[in-house]
């Protein structure tokens, strides 16, 4: 006697779509409660109260100030970007080309960085910027400057110390699109006539520009919305968003205009991610095919 | 090719500006000095013991503990689950739930953050465990997610066909075929969710309270007001942890592989 | 003195670490000759070809191209062509930007190089194909887009690596006809590296069999099929059996030899190199010349294979080797279990010194 099974377990390769949904369930509940929850109410603040209003929205665009630190945002995270594009392309390439125990070394520069805190380099920053820190000793020892020179809490110690902290999300898009393009090409463009430089421009420079566009929209994007490392190294006048907003929760408790801020820097976001998304792909993580 | 020799002396250069602030903090760690020094003036263990003595260091880094642990397992098994239901299933709406799962990488942590202060201080959950966990599982989820898709799609699913085909039912197909071969993924999704929650500062700063803060949130308040050699010392500490993962990743990615290669 | 042309490597040896993945080659490709290097994985053949390439370099001895050193030229600067195993079109070009790539980097002037690829591209039968992506089209075309972008700049020496094993049996065949053809059209010296002897033998002019890095034996599909220098060759090309005995008595190259079995059978043959009395020895010999004989050696039928055109038989004898027979259709087939008596004409009996 045999019987077909409940549907709940047909198919012979792929499980049924109920069971498929069942599995995703707790994900579903705990992104629920744990960030479209949140989310969806900080923003209905920004929209909602006192009553449906967008002035929340028209003060961050009104007030000189708030457009301000909204174009500093904007310009740092530019900067940054371009930082960790120069410094990375290089390692990504050596990387891409490193064998044994170099690339092993090569890649634990990158990864230990990228898995260490945020908070333990950004202390590093710090110790190494003050008054009577390394770098102002290396300056006045080398002869640079007579007395120390105030370095944390300019914006050239935001941008220093946030491109050191993101510069790996920029090299391992780079590294991964670079060791995709089989040697074989190099090869054949070589074998072809193309000088190493004319090959690399021809060849391999177009073929990881995906990786590009990734590793600097992802750059770009963990700049934005970046605060630790702005927070402790940055002063006052080098406010980013991100402090901003963290000024409005926590000392002016003004969520609705917290909201409206958080909204600007997720809509940047959407449509940046939007744009980019060919380039970017981020679902090709989790994309089926 | 002198143009390669360019290339690595630059990309040398980049690693040792990588590597160096982080490492120049370790010697300075065990200088008597109160004002960090380098190279330190004598060796001395005193701000390990400090922060080892330190009730509030310490409550700190327990918290941290308690919440890194129940985020990685939370973040493993529900990550496990979506991986399977992505890879193996027809979950409706795919897409969305695909978009879903890099959600929380889109959004800007200060977004999540203070988005989760507003809620969870409606709801008292500001300081809790319950709170921490689970905003560092929704954090830590993508990468686990992440981990365990690779591992199954390296897999083959003629494998888990041949079990059936042996008698095993699904269950016991996957669990004695599919199990043991996505375990690195599985592991390392793990370690990496526990390191994310470990280290995870923005979201911490913004739900801690005087008695529930984590250990993150401790180091934000003594950078900002304080900068003492403690510091350094728990610096020093946190990067040994992360070479330890770090290690046991390489080790755990390793094995998978061997174990694939058979 | 410069040949176009003239491939050639002397004494080359290359290790990697301890490693000999070529010891001591020497081997010319003359002008215009279609020259295959055979052997299985781990023979040095594709090291020989990345070392005419120019990616990598020999630990010792020369490379010589159209007859000038070219040991230790860069590989942009050797202006050879070459087709990869697996496909190298750029995916970023379209399939006429690729074929006019080595016109690019060569200076030609961008209306020129358009023309002359798309005559690159009739050639191999792709006319009109020049706007699509790479990936647009199926594996058999790339391949034949990367021959033209390989002889499109009219280089006298083509390279190339394993090109068709991608490809299914049935267009495989077709692109050797083709390319074989093309060659000859050209009149390009070809080097092409294979571990696939069907097609070393349909296209090549010449074979040099490699194994462990060494150089067992060059020369003519047939002179390689039929006179096989050792027993490696005997049994890396072809189906041979071989029998293991002792000289009966000494014997000159080339002059007929006799060999007694185990058991005491006599095998009749030619020996290879000079043989002393007692040297042991083995006797190879291809199925296609084993025939009944009334007077010859006695083997007894284990199974019988119907293949169509013949059926084989495979046979073993009292001293315990197997060798195979084939019957051609219509002929009395034995059953197993029988026993029959076989013999060969001795001149193809190829006797080598030492064996098992």
């Amino acid at each position: 006697m045999s019987r077909p099974p409940s549907a709940f377990f047909r198919g012979a390769r792929e499980m049924s779509p109920a069971l498929s949904l069942l599995l995703l369930l707790p994900f579903l509940v705990v992104l629920f409660i744990a960030f479209l929850l949140p989310v969806g109410v900080l923003l209905h603040e920004s929209l909602f109260v006192p009553a449906a209003t967008l002035e929340h929205y028209a003060r961050v665009f009104d007030e000189p100030v708030y457009l301000r630190v909204l174009w500093r945002t904007i310009r740092i995270a530019a900067l940054v970007t371009a930082i960790c594009l120069v410094l990375g392309y290089p390692l990504a390439v050596a990387m891409a080309r490193a064998r044994g125990v170099a690339l092993l070394l090569l890649a634990a520069c990158v990864m230990l960085p990228l898995w260490t805190s945020v908070l333990v380099r950004t202390y590093a920053w710090t110790v190494l910027m003050r008054r009577n820190g390394l770098i102002n000793d290396l300056l006045i020892g080398l002869g640079f400057t007579d007395a120390p020179v105030r370095l944390l809490y300019t914006e050239g110690a935001v941008v220093v110390a946030m491109a050191h902290v993101l510069l790996p999300f920029m090299v391992l898009p780079l590294w991964t699109a670079l060791r995709a393009i089989p040697t074989d090409y190099a090869r054949a463009a070589a074998i072809l006539g193309a000088r190493p430089l004319r090959s690399f421009v021809e060849v391999t420079l177009p073929l990881s520009l995906p990786g590009v566009a990734s590793g600097s929209l992802m750059v770009f994007l963990l700049a934005l919305g970046f605060f630790v490392t702005p927070a402790l190294v940055g002063g006052p006048q080098q406010m980013m968003i991100a402090t901003l907003i963290s000024q409005q929760v926590r000392e002016l408790l003004n969520w609705p205009f917290a909201g409206a801020l958080v909204g600007c820097l997720l809509l940047l976001t959407l449509v940046l991610v939007a744009f980019f998304n060919r380039a970017m792909r981020l679902d090709r993580f989790v994309a089926s095919s | 090719m002198t143009g390669h020799r360019v290339v690595d002396v630059y990309a040398w250069l980049v690693c040792v500006f990588l590597m160096v602030p982080t490492i120049i903090i370790i010697p300075m760690s065990v200088g008597p000095d109160r004002f960090l020094q380098f190279p330190p003036r004598g060796f001395t263990l005193e701000w390990y013991g400090a922060y080892f003595s330190d009730r509030d260091w310490i409550a700190a880094t327990l918290f941290s503990l308690k919440a890194g642990v129940i985020a990685a397992i939370l973040a493993t098994v529900i990550g496990t689950m979506v991986a399977l239901s992505l890879v193996r299933g027809r979950p409706p709406g795919r897409r969305a739930i695909e978009t879903l799962v890099v959600g929380p990488i889109v959004v800007p942590h200060i977004a999540l953050a203070v988005a989760l202060f507003l809620v969870f201080d409606r709801l008292g959950l500001t300081g809790t465990l319950v709170g921490f966990a689970a905003a560092h599982t929704v954090l830590a989820l993508p990468f686990a997610v992440f981990s365990v898709l690779a591992a199954l799609r390296r897999f083959d699913p003629a494998l888990e066909m041949a079990a059936r085909s042996c008698g095993a039912s699904r269950w016991r197909a996957f669990l004695n075929v599919t199990l043991p071969q996505i375990l690195p993924g599985i592991a390392s999704a793990a370690l990496f969710a526990f390191i994310i929650s470990f280290d995870e500062a923005v979201v911490s700063f913004f739900i801690s309270d005087i008695d529930g803060k984590t250990l993150p949130r401790k180091m934000f308040e003594d950078i900002d007001y304080d900068l003492s050699p403690v510091l350094a010392a728990v610096a020093t500490l946190l990067t040994a942890l992360s070479v330890v993962v770090l290690l046991a990743a390489h080790w755990i990615g390793r094995r998978g592989a061997a174990r694939g290669a058979v | 003195m410069t040949r176009a042309g003239e491939v050639a490597v002397e004494a080359l040896r290359k290790t990697f670490g301890r490693v000999v993945a070529v010891d001591d080659v020497s081997l010319t490709a003359e002008p215009a000759e279609f020259l295959a290097l055979l052997g299985p994985s781990g023979s040095g053949k594709t090291t020989i070809l990345m070392t005419l390439a120019g990616f990598e370099h020999p630990t010792s001895g020369r490379v010589k191209l159209n007859g000038e050193d070219a040991t230790w030229w860069p590989a942009h600067r050797r202006n050879i062509g070459m087709v990869f195993q697996r496909t190298t079109l750029f995916p970023h070009m379209s399939v006429r930007d690729n074929v006019a790539f080595p016109l690019k980097m060569r200076g030609v002037p961008a209306r020129e190089r358009g023309a002359q690829a798309d005559e690159a591209l009739a050639t191999v039968r792709l006319a009109g194909y020049g706007d699509r992506l790479p990936n647009q089209l199926s594996g058999g075309q790339q391949q034949r887009v990367a021959l033209a972008r390989a002889i499109v700049y009219r280089p006298p020496i083509l390279l190339m690596d394993e090109p068709l094993s991608a490809l299914d049996k049935a267009l495989r065949e077709e692109m050797q006809l083709e390319i074989k053809r093309l060659q000859r059209a050209l009149g390009i010296t070809v080097v092409f590296v294979t571990h696939d002897q069907t097609e070393a033998l349909t296209m090549a002019d010449r074979i040099a069999v490699l194994d462990h890095g060494r150089l067992m034996q060059v020369g003519t599909p047939q002179a390689l099929y039929e006179s096989p220098e050792n027993p490696f060759v005997a049994g890396f090309i072809g189906e041979t059996a071989f029998l293991d005995g002792v000289a009966e008595r000494s014997a000159d190259p080339g002059g007929p030899a006799t060999l007694r079995a185990a058991d005491g059978s006599k095998l009749h043959g030619t020996a290879v190199a000079a043989l002393a009395t007692g040297d042991t020895a083995q006797l190879a010999v291809r199925p296609e010349r084993i025939r009944r004989a009334e007077d010859g050696l006695a083997a007894e039928v284990i199974e019988t294979f119907y293949v169509g055109a013949e059926t084989a038989c495979l046979l073993r004898t009292a001293f315990g080797a197997q060798l195979r027979m084939r019957i051609a259709a219509g002929a009395d087939v034995p059953a197993p279990g029988e026993t029959v008596r076989v013999a060969w004409d001795p001149a193809h009996g190829r006797i080598f010194r030492g064996g098992a």
